[in-house]
């Protein structure tokens, strides 16, 4: 049985902690932008059935899918049959280029189906499927290779799984091809594939993949994008500007999820920070909870290492992320903040917005007559008005 | 999250129904489901989880050894265990016949058929009219079922397109369908069984015996749950020792007499054996009992209503002999008919074929159809043995001349001809009839004149 967080020690947390399968006790941090990202996330689920979310690196999109993963396939339908959400990752584990075969055959394993590799071909004799078409095919002696093949597969695996959403994470490996034309016809696929079984299929990337998207406007016109932000980010999770931003509520949002990590710890070994510390941790981990976790990570594990017992700021100063990689890091995230305000930039109408407050929905009947200003001592605006005093002061 | 099973997406058919599905038609649906042949499925999923690794090869349990995996026995269990960890699923045994252990012989492996498929083509052409998944019932395995417990028709056992029998679990193709290379028709397309209608059967009739047989075994089949809780031996010991009483003055030998069974059989089963199926179902059968009830009967209950829900309403069962049980079993009216059109084409073949080859395709035995066409079982067997005799004289004529031209070129070549280079020279395998052609060798060297 697991011990609760009150009851482990320094050391305990750190052991675990310094195996890279351990994460703090209390898993996914929620936090407001993490939150704001989830509603987005649930709303495009609802609407589409292919869509690509984007977000800085170490921002939380992982943590993103896999809480949508664990509510997905909460215990009230644990049945050992179905299967709600899975995950897979695009980029290749042997450095390879994207190949769909390879992506259909991780979707299958992912997806726990048995013998993938000695699956026999579908493409059998017709007569009985027009005869029967629930009787099932009569396949052939030959063995099932080409991605068509497979692509079928998963389909009929999704089908008999009750799958709703297919998880691509790392997706920019999918984008990552010279030709365009390949790119869309691989997209296709996935878009076919999204058509044709009962699931969605929701990409999950770095802003690498905007890079696509900004040449070519087919592709654009494609997807939906719903953006991750970091906090400090101008751009909201639809990746327009943010119409009111709060950088002071952001800072104590964002050090708020500090706050809950050192309440992991046992009391005697947390560190009290001062305001030009907490401003570096928010400045240094980019806005980031991700990379704000890894660091509190790293400084628990320097700090047991150093046969301690209680964090000093000292621990955060020797195992901070270095100069170059923020450098790269914050210059990266602002570069595909830009590509994406560009992306999701409205054009521009002829006729602007209603403001907010009006009610959109036209009056019924005849027009109601405009109050007249009851203050005393004003004169109206009028056109007859003006004429009027101008005479009286005698110009013409 | 737990783990998802590998097998997955089906659900068993027909449980707590005469057609329960068998369990090893539930893994054919599986695999074909899954786009694996049931081939593959058992090596590579079944077989690791079995406590000891099965010593035939696949296929042989695809065409005999599904009797294993649906019967009784340590294997039997084994298996199901498997499955249940395979799909997630419990329950699985009660479709095999495992819930039976408790009142008949599990070391008896004749409960299941071990031949070819066999199979109701009304019941599938049912399923496929009504789109209904193809499969096949536990029922149809037992080897003392001679008909469809639902339709009341003989089970067919061969394909109505091609002629050729079919294994008991299929590879790659769905149930309901040729497995034949190159046919891959639907079985009950074309069978001249779907035309008749329902079976009414004259009392005492063999296919009375057939209809009574498939009815209870289907409803021993429906009431699996209750027979994997509360079967047991007691209620047919009761019924002996009651019927003891009653039929033969509380006298076993005189039951026995009066039953036509050995005292051997009652002795044993009132001393604790458990019996085998067809005994069982034969001595309640002869005592006029549901076989369902005497195995859920609770101990100290006695038997006292006749039981007539499957019979002719009004007329009585006929008084059977047991030595004819079996045969009745095997030899109705349809059967004998098939046999006889088969003994008639083998003997415009010329005898070809052997009496023997002949009942082993009908899947009877040959003193059966001898006892039942006496004459033409004669004639075939007197075409055959002629026909043999004839082969023989002929194949050792060639012998004796292939042999003489090996000696002959051997020793033109100046070689003493020994005995493997002559066979080698020959083209003949020394390992058979070494006797007879080393006869031939001497008796052809003699010729030419050469002794060793």
């Amino acid at each position: 049985m697991l011990n609760t967080p009150q009851q482990r020690t320094f050391a305990q947390i750190a052991e675990e902690l310094a195996d890279d399968e351990h994460s703090f006790p209390s898993g996914i941090l929620p936090h407001p932008q993490f939150d704001a990202a989830m509603r987005t996330f649930h709303l495009l689920y609802s609407s589409y059935r292919m869509f690509l979310v984007v977000g800085p690196s170490g921002v939380g999109k992982d943590a993103l899918a896999m809480s949508i993963l664990s509510a997905l396939n909460r215990p009230i339908l644990d049945s050992p049959d179905l299967l709600r959400a899975v995950m897979v990752t695009a980029a290749s584990a042997q450095g390879r280029a994207f190949s769909m075969l390879e992506l259909w055959k991780d979707t299958l394993y992912a997806m726990n189906e048995p013998l993938v590799g000695r699956k026999h071909d579908l493409d059998g004799e017709r007569r009985h499927t027009q005869e029967a078409p629930d009787l099932g095919l009569t396949p052939t002696q030959k063995q099932a290779k080409s991605a068509y093949d497979l692509r079928r597969y998963v389909c009929r695996a999704a089908k008999d799984r009750q799958l709703k959403l297919l998880l691509i994470d790392e997706a920019f490996a999918i984008v990552k091809t010279e030709r365009d034309r390949s790119l869309l016809e691989q997209l296709d696929a996935l878009r076919n594939l999204a058509d044709a079984a009962p699931f969605r299929i929701a990409l999950v990337s770095t802003g690498r993949i905007l890079e696509k998207f900004e040449s070519s406007g087919e592709l654009a016109r494609r997807m939906r994008v719903m953006h991750f932000p970091r906090y400090g980010s101008p751009l909201g999770t639809n990746g327009r500007p943010v119409a009111h931003s709060d950088p002071v509520a952001d800072r104590k949002a964002h050090l708020g999820v500090f706050v809950r990590l050192q309440n992991e710890l046992p009391e005697s070994s947390r560190l009290k920070p001062t305001p030009h510390q907490l401003e570096d941790l928010y400045s240094l981990s980019l806005g980031c909870v991700g990379h704000l976790v890894d660091w509190c990570r790293r400084a628990i594990i320097h700090c047991h290492h150093s046969g301690r017992d209680q964090l000093r700021w000292r621990d955060f100063t020797e195992t901070p992320l270095s100069k170059a990689t923020l450098d790269k890091l914050r210059k990266q995230s602002d570069d595909s903040e830009s590509k994406l305000q560009a992306l999701c930039q409205p054009p521009a109408f002829s006729k602007p917005d209603p403001p907010p407050d009006d009610d959109p929905t036209p009056p019924v009947g005849p027009s109601p007559k405009k109050p007249r200003s009851r203050r005393k001592g004003v004169p109206h605006a009028t056109r007859y008005g003006k004429l009027r005093e101008a005479k009286r002061n005698g110009d013409t | 999250m737990k783990p998802r099973v590998p097998l997955y997406g089906r659900f068993p058919f027909g449980h707590g129904t005469p057609l329960t599905e068998s369990l090893t038609s539930f893994v054919t649906r599986l695999s074909h489901a899954r786009s694996n042949s049931t081939t593959d499925v058992l090596k590579y999923l079944v077989w690791p989880l079995l406590p000891e690794p099965p010593t035939e090869q696949v296929g042989w349990y695809l065409h005999r050894g599904c009797a294993d995996f649906d019967g009784l026995g340590t294997l039997s269990r084994a298996f199901v265990r498997a499955i249940d960890q395979l799909t997630g699923r419990s329950q699985l045994a009660l479709h095999t016949l495992l819930p039976w252990e408790s009142f008949l012989n599990p070391g008896f492996p004749g409960a299941l058929h071990r031949g070819a498929k066999r199979w109701c083509s009304r019941c599938f052409a049912f399923w496929h009219q009504h789109g209904i998944p193809a499969r096949e019932p536990l029922v149809w395995r037992v080897s003392k079922v001679r008909r469809c417990p639902v339709h009341r028709t003989v089970l067919s056992h061969l394909c109505p397109s091609c002629g050729k029998q079919q294994p008991i679990m299929n590879k790659r193709v769905p149930a309901g369908v040729c497995t034949s290379r190159g046919c891959g028709e639907l079985l009950h397309k074309g069978d001249p069984l779907l035309q008749s209608g329902d079976v009414a059967p004259e009392p005492g009739s063999d296919d009375c015996w057939d209809i009574w047989t498939a009815i209870a075994v289907g409803r021993m089949l429906s009431l699996q749950t209750e027979m994997d809780d509360h079967a047991g031996s007691f209620g047919l010991v009761r019924l002996l020792v009651e019927s003891a009483q009653r039929l033969g003055e509380g006298k076993s030998y005189r039951l026995a007499k009066h039953l036509g069974v050995s005292y051997n059989l009652i002795y044993r089963i009132c001393d604790g054996h458990l019996p085998r199926l067809d005994y069982f179902l034969a001595l309640t059968m002869r005592l006029g009992e549901d076989p369902s009830e005497v195995a859920l009967a609770p101990y100290g209950t006695l038997f006292h209503k006749p039981w007539a829900s499957y019979g002719t309403p009004g007329q009585p069962w006929p008084p059977f002999s047991w030595s004819r049980i079996n045969r009745r079993v095997r030899y109705s009216a349809e059967f004998r008919s098939g046999i006889g059109r088969a003994l008639d084409a083998a003997t415009q073949e010329d005898g070809r074929r052997s009496l023997t080859e002949i009942a082993r395709s009908l899947e009877t035995s040959a003193p059966g159809v001898r006892y039942h066409f006496p004459e033409k079982a004669a004639e075939l067997a007197r075409l055959h043995t002629a026909r043999r005799e004839r082969e023989r004289v002929e194949r050792r004529a060639a012998q004796e001349k292939a042999i003489r031209d090996a000696v002959v070129q051997l020793v033109r070549s100046g070689i003493h001809p020994i005995a493997r280079q002559t066979f080698a020279l020959a083209g003949m395998s020394g390992s058979m009839h070494v006797k007879w052609m080393r006869a031939i060798w001497r008796d052809q060297k003699q010729r030419c004149g050469i002794l060793d």
